[in-house]
């Protein structure tokens, strides 16, 4: 039997993601024997023809060629997995989505009229379907493995989805929330980081995106009621997944079109 | 004669781009260079932003040296607030660095153009003929990883400590 061809796209993204996959350096020559690396052009230049049978994709789409090269990567991939926050939320460019494109491309760029851009920056599942979504900012490289290798074994991914706070509680790490009113995602964000920032004393900022079935409406008043700036609420969810509708719904009911919302 | 080279995906680069060579009579007559990565636009959308976020979203500019994305708006944001570092943060952050140029210079030069300068089209194929160099390579890439982990939290992306967080008297 041949073996399952993976092949790793980028679209609108820091790169991020894919090192994460490069890091796994104890891992790296074994899963390379156990898959063919078909197309992934930050690690090779060697190109197979497709169909593959596992496709990893970072970044968001957010040019009209992205749009358009998704698609036709749609059609080579059997399996296709939405990798780390970009792939699944539109991540930290989709700041875009609450403002004009063209007011920030003009802050940024002299000639803005030689950019082809989308209005927004979304995830891959708004384009075409994603088989499965792997969160993260960036992705926990051995969730990428694990998901390769239950792809190969032809089982479901152990994936847990709690929230950050459990992950806390574990660590026997002493809420920052509680103890020092330190503003924190961790009630309503996905676990996968192992409750890095908490552990360091600071607040979690989302990374990992909404955790499914948290109550975000709740945290999002939670945090706002111990703010230490106005606003501060809305910048932690309207952040590196704030596209996530979950994220988007709680801020939107947290400012409810009131005159104090900031910039972003 | 005319010929043209084209490259539509420059393979292992750090970021997108194409190049285009066209020659004349085997002279070099026009080259291309199309960097298509998307623009994404961090200094419209920092605009607005409370201070403190702007290292944590200014790494996510690279996630193959984000190190330098964190220091360099720290830097800013210390120039322009006035603020002193102590000597410790300071070594603290030098090591941080020194982390991420081990991790970004062994990826650089044993996985991105190493198999260029050696006839082959990746690292793994390297090591079909030379596995003992790049598992040496993996493990100083490796030591460069661990490293980033213990000061920053995590690999790629590090989480900001102290050694980028102000005092608290600062915050309003």
């Amino acid at each position: 039997m041949s073996k399952p061809k993976v092949a790793v796209y980028k679209f609108s993204s820091c790169d991020g993601c894919q090192l994460s996959i490069l890091n796994l350096e104890d891992e790296l020559l074994d899963l390379a024997g156990a898959v063919e690396i078909a197309f992934f052009l930050e690690a090779t230049r060697r190109v197979l023809p497709g169909p593959y049978d596992i496709g990893l994709v970072e970044g968001s789409i957010s040019t009209p060629h992205e749009a358009e090269r998704i698609q036709e990567i749609r059609h080579q991939v059997r399996f296709l997995i939405a990798l780390g926050t970009c792939a699944t939320s539109g991540g930290i460019q989709a700041l875009r989505n609450f403002t004009q494109v063209d007011d920030l491309a003009v802050i940024v760029y002299e000639h803005p009229d030689y950019l082809h851009v989308l209005d927004t920056s979304t995830p891959i599942s708004q384009h075409v379907k994603v088989d499965l979504e792997l969160w993260g900012c960036p992705v926990n490289k051995y969730q990428v493995l694990e998901c390769v290798a239950a792809l190969l074994q032809n089982r479901t991914p152990y994936l847990p989805t709690h929230s950050v706070c459990l992950d806390c509680k574990r660590r026997g790490t002493v809420c920052v929330m509680v103890a020092n009113g330190t503003l924190c995602l961790g009630p309503a964000t996905r676990t996968g980081c192992g409750a890095l920032c908490p552990a360091s004393g600071r607040g979690c900022y989302g990374c990992f995106g909404p955790a499914p079935g948290a109550e975000y409406a709740t945290t999002a008043h939670l945090l706002q009621s111990k703010e230490h700036y106005p606003g501060e609420a809305v910048h932690l969810m309207r952040n590196f997944a704030g596209y996530a509708p979950q994220f988007r719904e709680a801020v939107d009911a947290l400012v409810g079109g009131s005159e104090n919302e900031p910039a972003l | 004669m005319r010929q043209n080279i084209e490259v539509d995906a420059l393979a292992r680069v750090e970021g997108e781009g194409a190049l285009y060579i066209r020659l004349k009579d085997g002279e070099i007559n026009d080259i291309q260079v199309n960097i298509y990565e998307p623009p994404r636009f961090f200094e419209g959308f920092l605009q607005g932003r409370y201070y403190q976020e702007v290292p944590d979203i200014t790494a996510r500019i690279c996630g193959i040296c984000p190190v330098a994305y964190q220091m360099s708006s720290v830097q800013a944001l210390e120039a322009a607030l006035n603020i002193t570092i102590s000597p410790e943060v300071r070594a603290l952050r030098r090591l941080l660095y020194c982390a991420e140029y081990i991790e970004s210079h062994a990826l650089h030069i044993y996985m991105l153009q190493a198999p260029d300068l050696l006839g082959h089209d990746s690292a793994l194929s390297l090591a079909k003929v030379a596995p003992d160099v790049v598992r040496q390579a993996l493990r100083l890439k490796k030591i460069g990883n661990s490293l980033l982990r213990v000061v920053g939290g995590r690999s790629v992306l590090p989480w900001i400590t102290q050694t980028f967080r102000w005092t608290m008297s600062l915050s309003p």
